[in-house]
């Protein structure tokens, strides 16, 4: 086999550049995540992400906006699969647009969001902050019970909301909707239930 | 010259490219289709990608029954078309083909395939790997058309817009490849052309040169070489470098003496 100067050097440049990319993504911390909010009827968060071919039809399909893609600081394991964003809307999954059949689950092309009957969904749980909640500031607002589609999961003592965490089933609506600014509750992936692939 | 000139044939292909990329972000507001060229739902029908479908079984180590007619049909289409995505569907493709149109200022020069042909199965192999290794669907980093539309997805659907690094990738160092030496992110690097023209086995529709009418030997012309986005050397071309086809009509549209027909079977 004959190679000419021209293309050894080339081989060169070539393998120096490939090795030192590699230095650099090996540089690149990668955390596995497990606090991010999946959509309603995800598989357990290794295969989630190994089935998930980031091709973006839950966001397309999703009608209330809820679905965001994650971001590279979520790691690189994770960056741009789907996850849960209470604030940008609610998931409608327990009671609304998708009470039926959830349309992420319905159109995901390689089932790593699964059809589940929804009483078996619990994407998260979600916190209240009493230092920032208006009912404890002395104002009349219960809107997180009214918007709560889970009958027993919010209830009112004294005119002031307590949160359930075993009732909850993690759907961000009282989220979305909670008028103090900024927000007193927060929606996270804490008792997460995921079906095992 | 020659590449300031664009045929009938290569507005056609500019047209149908936009029409596409049109459909794909519009049709999924009136609930038509959803999915991009990464993975589609057309209701009862799912299609996905030849590269995702060689990537997830290494990801996650199953097989899941969901994917075989996805898998089986998108299979038979890249036996039977070759690279006829890349040619006329890939958006990326076609903003390589036709940057250096807004850039250049010499023509550019004819310098065969950038990479050795050997490379972009290692790219390929190498993707492979890493989905197998890190349990998870690594291409989407090293995939151009699915990072381009997911950017137009999230644009569109949710007014973000994400600074992707695959975008980032694209616009400085494959559009300069692409500047300096046209489409050779697809015929040297591109994992997922690598896997349609590694299966385009019966590949309909190819070039065909006619000996007699050809001009190369009295006046080496070779215009079909010149303007071959994937540098096919089409005039002494075999059944394995026709593999790279992508049907773009080019060299039949570019010959001077129409020596060149498109054949179904050959």
């Amino acid at each position: 086999m004959h190679i000419t100067r021209r293309e050894f050097l080339k081989l060169i440049t070539e393998g120096a550049a490939a090795l030192g990319l590699l230095k650099i993504a090996s540089l690149i911390p990668y955390p596995v995540q497990t606090n991010l909010v999946r959509p309603p009827g995800a598989v357990a968060e290794e295969s989630f992400n190994a089935l998930c071919v980031r091709c973006g039809i839950c966001l397309e399909a999703c009608p209330t906006k809820a679905i965001v893609l994650a971001g590279y600081e979520e790691g690189l394991k994770a960056a741009n699969t789907p996850k849960i964003d209470a604030y940008s809307g609610p998931c409608e999954f327990y009671s609304g647009r998708c009470s039926r059949e959830m349309k992420c689950s319905k159109y995901c092309p390689t089932s790593a969001l699964r059809l589940v009957s929804k009483g078996q969904v619990k994407m998260g749980t979600v916190e209240l902050d009493q230092s920032k909640c208006l009912a404890f500031m002395g104002q009349e607002c219960v809107v997180c019970k009214e918007k709560c589609p889970v009958p027993t999961a919010i209830t009112s003592v004294n005119r002031r909301p307590v949160f359930h965490g075993e009732q909850c089933v993690g759907c961000g609506t009282c989220v979305y909707y909670c008028p103090a600014s900024p927000k007193a509750l927060t929606l996270s992936a804490t008792g997460a239930r995921r079906i095992n692939a | 010259m020659l590449n300031k000139q664009i045929g009938k044939i290569e507005l056609l292909r500019i047209f149908t490219a936009i029409v596409i990329v049109v459909f794909f972000v519009v049709a999924p507001i009136f609930g038509l289709v959803y999915g991009t060229t990464c993975a589609l739902n057309l209701g009862n029908f799912v299609l996905i990608s030849p590269l995702e479908m060689f990537l997830l079984p290494l990801s996650t180590k199953t097989f899941l029954l969901t994917w075989l007619v996805p898998g089986v049909t998108v299979i038979i289409t890249i036996i039977f078309f070759g690279r006829f995505f890349c040619g006329w569907i890939c958006p990326v493709g076609g903003l390589l083909e036709y940057s250096h149109l807004l850039t250049e200022k010499k023509p550019r020069k004819n310098v065969g395939c950038l990479y050795n042909n050997w490379e972009k199965y290692a790219v390929l192999f190498a993707v492979l790997l890493a989905a197998y290794l890190f349990n998870f669907s690594a291409p989407y980093l090293f995939s151009p058309p699915g990072s381009v539309y997911r950017a137009l997805v999230e644009m569109v659907t949710r007014g973000i817009v994400s600074i992707d690094l695959t975008v980032i990738l694209l616009f400085f160092v494959v559009d300069f490849m692409a500047v300096r030496y046209g489409r050779s992110w697809c015929n040297s690097l591109c994992p997922l052309g690598t896997v349609i023209s590694s299966f385009s086995f019966i590949n309909l529709f190819k070039p065909k040169v006619d000996q007699e009418k050809c001009i190369d030997f009295d006046f080496n012309c070779l215009n079909c070489e010149r303007v071959c986005p994937m540098r096919i050397p089409v005039t002494r071309a075999n059944r394995w470098t026709m593999m790279e086809c992508n049907k773009c009509l080019k060299c039949w549209d570019q010959c001077p003496v129409d020596a060149i027909k498109m054949e179904l079977f050959s």
